[in-house]
């Protein structure tokens, strides 16, 4: 199996506003239509299943909502690139923006069944991501472009 | 996103959603469910049937509402999470603190013990 190349791309730039995560959600579809496209018309594919679907669905809303609240606060407006690609082995998703740098908070603590007034309304966005997707690196260049790169893995083992 | 809250017997209160259940809605669901608490259904069951997207926020808010129907006596249970529901639930594990029933009626009936 060629995985170097990919077999579906797609990319879009939105802007980077909690606005536009339509949009986010509007190139995550195209990209599995196109996908399952894909899938169709080449032997020996077969498409994602619901459940990585779904993961990274979640992974990828939950980066571009900390790009767009965190990274452009509304003195700081821009736009954030976002590119989706399916490999025979493994799905890779790339962000880039020139926003502020991507702080970790401090995670939620673990959830206990007996204290629900200790639970965490907030910072649950990278424990998920780190959850659904097998590799999440993240890196700011000294030019101001933050990149970040998913990695899903789709035969592990 | 719309949100409707139908008051039922037993200070039990139906809440409604659609769209997504995220970052741009959080704010406004956790304020509605807690405004059903006060208003004195505080065993509320929010329908999910409809929700297309729920992320760490929409969590947020269904954690906020939760909280306060504790505090009231009641609890906050869902009814008909889609597939993308259940795999934030239990990726986060609040699927341990949230009971989840595959229709409203049963999630009424399980507080009123019918």
């Amino acid at each position: 199996v060629d995985d170097t190349q990919p077999l579906v791309v797609e990319a879009v730039v939105v802007a980077a506003d909690p606005r536009a995560l339509d949009d986010v959600h509007a190139t995550l579809a195209r990209f599995w239509r196109a996908v399952d496209r894909r899938a169709a018309n080449g032997t020996d594919l077969s498409a994602p299943s619901s459940l990585i679907r779904h993961q990274i669905g979640i992974a990828v809303a939950e980066v571009a909502a900390n790009i767009a609240a965190h990274g452009h606060p509304a003195e700081a407006p821009g736009t954030m690139a976002v590119e989706l690609k399916w490999f025979p082995e493994r799905l890779e998703i790339g962000f880039a923006d020139r926003g502020l740098p991507y702080v970790e908070p401090a995670p939620a603590p673990p959830v206990m069944a007996d204290d629900v007034f200790q639970l965490a309304e907030h910072g649950r966005g990278m424990v998920l991501i780190r959850s659904a997707i097998d590799e999440v690196d993240y890196h700011r260049s000294d030019d101001g472009m933050n990149r970040w790169r998913l990695t899903k893995y789709l035969n592990p083992g | 996103m719309r949100l409707t809250i139908e008051q039922r017997e037993g200070g039990i209160g139906v809440a409604r959603m659609d769209g997504r259940l995220d970052l741009l809605t959080a704010v406004a669901a956790k304020q509605r469910l807690s405004e059903a608490v006060a208003a004195g259904t505080p065993r509320l069951v929010v329908d999910l049937g409809a929700v297309v997207f729920v992320d760490s926020s929409g969590l947020g808010a269904l954690i906020g509402g939760l909280k306060a129907a504790r505090l009231a006596g009641g609890d906050l249970r869902l009814a008909r999470p889609p597939e993308q529901a259940r795999v934030i639930l239990n990726l986060t594990t609040l699927d341990r603190v949230l009971k989840l029933y595959d229709t409203v009626e049963e999630a009424v009936a399980a507080y009123t013990g019918g």
